[in-house]
């Protein structure tokens, strides 16, 4: 629009009078002003990539900081982590995703009770993984947006191999949250769903806390 | 105790065995009547449910024998053969070993009607096997940008509507099912290793063993990783293979180069009339007649293509407009050389008429792109 009345402003100045010219300085104006509040207002709507991006590069640069890989300090080095994490991943979706159908079937406190046991269970597997951190890098590739959701496609580079990482985004409270991951094409969510289904088949409710339970504590140990 | 005029018959027997399998699976495809794929919604997962398993006391037999077969045999094998051979020499030797299945992908993209994939296949093969030392190196894809379009006999059938079929765990390969059973066996005579190892059994093995543990060599860590997620490994496993093969078949999201959207046919096609579009729109400021801008097109769903862009930001600022308008629309991403090149469009029901006058009222609020696609 913007460059449309520039050309034709152009024209203009060639054939009239400088009084013509502030009159259509003044329209342009008009036309451009408002849409430069529009442009500074939609500046501030964050794209899910950008999201994701500053997570991972604020857990890496805390896995490269030298000061934080000495053994004493390494329950800061993880906490510092599992904050950031906590910020940017929305586990109680994840757990409402993971049992699916169960979800509704449990009462709120047993749901709570999943909830924190999921979230460890993942903190513990994935996130105690920092230890062996050795200079992996993350590359953004592109992202895709529908309504509320998005895909952050990226690629964990490791030297001798390269894995597509996928983060899927939803948006509430204005807020992006990642609430499933997907390794390889692999969905975290659904690799749990299927397991957490197969256990429920056979067991009940507290069966699965039970063996939930069981794995968290073994992972804590060590 | 075979002289070397015994490879072409071989070799004509291979692509009677290709042309057999193509008819089969076409003929199963057709009789079937493929089943209408209902793309899940987006950033959902699609619902594959759960496999069919009757064997699983078995498998979990293999399971159990495979994985102390891990831990006891491939894995001190792999850690001593990593301490003895650099890194950078067993990344060539898992290139080569890769380069020699180079005839698996081509015939199956051809197969899959994927002609421009193989002929990409085809290029890949040539310039490692010159360029790159016999495939010890990747100049096709460091160099020439050509990545690997990985396509194997069960995702051709798989392709082809084959159902899966029941779940094996087989013990030594892994994780596979009836499909990719028929396919490994159909993808062995497309094997150059199988030729050896027809020849000299012991030569064969060696070579499988050989790959395993240099390719294992390369990825230490990530079974036990896996393993230490897991809350029941066996079904973990189960279901990450499934998931895997179903988006490999689907063309989603494995490897770098996927898109968002599967069918490629389709994209590539979308993708020129974008590029023509985009550049008649940058070029000349006069309005085309609104018409000219809608091609009817035989389809069941339609969609008005606000418009296209390299720009993360101006696609964002299209969106959140249109989200002011209430209408909700999906942003495609395509990968254009590295660059992201952004589509953006509002789903448009299944009638063109209906498509084609939304397309006109989001050209009267200002989207002068907007026209219907495909």
């Amino acid at each position: 629009m913007l460059s449309r009345h520039g050309m034709i402003l152009e024209a203009k100045m060639k054939n009239d009078n400088a009084w013509f010219l502030k009159f259509f300085a003044a329209i342009v104006l008009s036309v451009a002003i408002p849409g430069l509040c529009h442009d500074i207002s939609y500046a501030a709507v964050t794209d899910p990539v950008v999201i994701v991006k500053d997570a991972v590069d604020e857990i890496i640069s805390i896995l490269q900081d030298e000061k934080l890989a000495t053994p004493n300090r390494r329950v800061e080095r993880k906490s510092r982590v599992v904050a950031i994490v906590e910020k940017k991943f929305d586990f109680r979706e994840m757990s409402m995703r993971t049992l699916a159908r169960h979800w509704q079937e449990r009462s709120p406190e047993e749901q709570d009770r999943f909830v924190v046991l999921f979230k460890t269970l993942l903190e513990n597997t994935y996130i105690a993984k920092i230890e062996t951190y050795s200079g992996e890098k993350v590359v953004f590739k592109k992202s895709a947006l529908q309504g509320n959701k998005a895909i952050v496609y990226s690629e964990l580079v490791r030297k001798s191999v390269e894995t597509p990482v996928n983060y899927k985004l939803k948006n509430s409270d204005d807020r992006w949250m990642v609430y499933d991951v997907e390794v390889e094409g692999v969905s975290l969510v659904n690799n749990y769903r299927t397991q957490f289904a197969s256990i429920l088949d056979k067991e009940n409710f507290a069966g699965l806390l039970a063996r939930l339970e069981e794995k968290v504590k073994k992972g804590a140990v060590e | 105790m075979k002289n070397h005029d015994s490879f072409f018959p071989p070799f004509y027997r291979v692509c009677f065995c290709c042309f057999a399998i193509w008819l089969g699976s076409m003929t199963i495809a057709f009789g079937q009547g493929v089943a209408v794929d209902d793309e899940p919604a987006f950033g959902e997962e699609r619902d594959i449910g759960l496999a069919s398993d009757p064997l699983e006391p078995v498998n979990r037999a293999f399971f159990h024998f495979n994985d102390k077969l891990y831990f006891w045999v491939v894995k001190p094998a792999s850690q001593g053969y990593s301490y003895l051979i650099a890194e950078d020499v067993r990344m060539c030797v898992r290139s080569f070993l890769k380069n020699l299945l180079a005839p698996v992908r081509i015939v199956n993209n051809l197969l899959q009607g994927k002609v421009a994939d193989s002929g990409i296949e085809t290029a890949r093969f040539v310039i490692n096997s010159t360029l790159g030392i016999a495939g010890l190196a990747d100049p096709a894809k460091k160099e020439f940008g050509l990545p690997p379009k990985d396509e194997d006999l069960g995702q051709t059938l798989g392709v082809y509507g084959v159902g899966e079929g029941i779940y094996f765990c087989w013990p030594f390969f892994g994780p596979s099912n009836v499909r990719d059973t028929v396919g490994l066996a159909g993808d062995f005579f497309l094997n150059p290793v199988s030729y050896l190892a027809m020849s000299d059994v012991g030569a064969g093995v060696a070579v499988g063993a050989g790959k395993e543990v240099n390719n294992t060599s390369l990825t230490l860590g990530d079974y036990e990783d896996f393993k230490e997620s897991a809350i029941d490994p066996y079904i973990a496993l189960r279901d990450a293979y499934r998931q895997y093969r179903q988006k490999k078949i689907r063309d989603v999201a494995v490897g770098s180069d996927s898109m968002y959207i599967s069918s490629s046919g389709k994209i590539e096609k979308t993708y020129a009339q974008d590029m023509s579009a985009q550049s008649s729109a940058e070029l000349d400021f006069v309005p085309v007649p609104a018409d000219d801008y809608f091609v009817p097109v035989p389809a069941d769903d339609y969609f008005v293509q606000v418009g296209t862009s390299l720009d993360t930001e101006k696609v964002l600022h299209m969106r959140e407009a249109l989200l002011a308008m209430n209408k909700e629309s999906v942003v495609k991403v395509y990968d254009r050389g590295g660059e992201n090149f952004y589509v953006l469009e509002v789903p448009a029901g299944k009638k063109f008429e209906l498509a084609k006058q939304e397309a006109k009222r989001l050209c009267a609020s200002g989207f002068s792109e907007a026209r219907v696609g495909q």
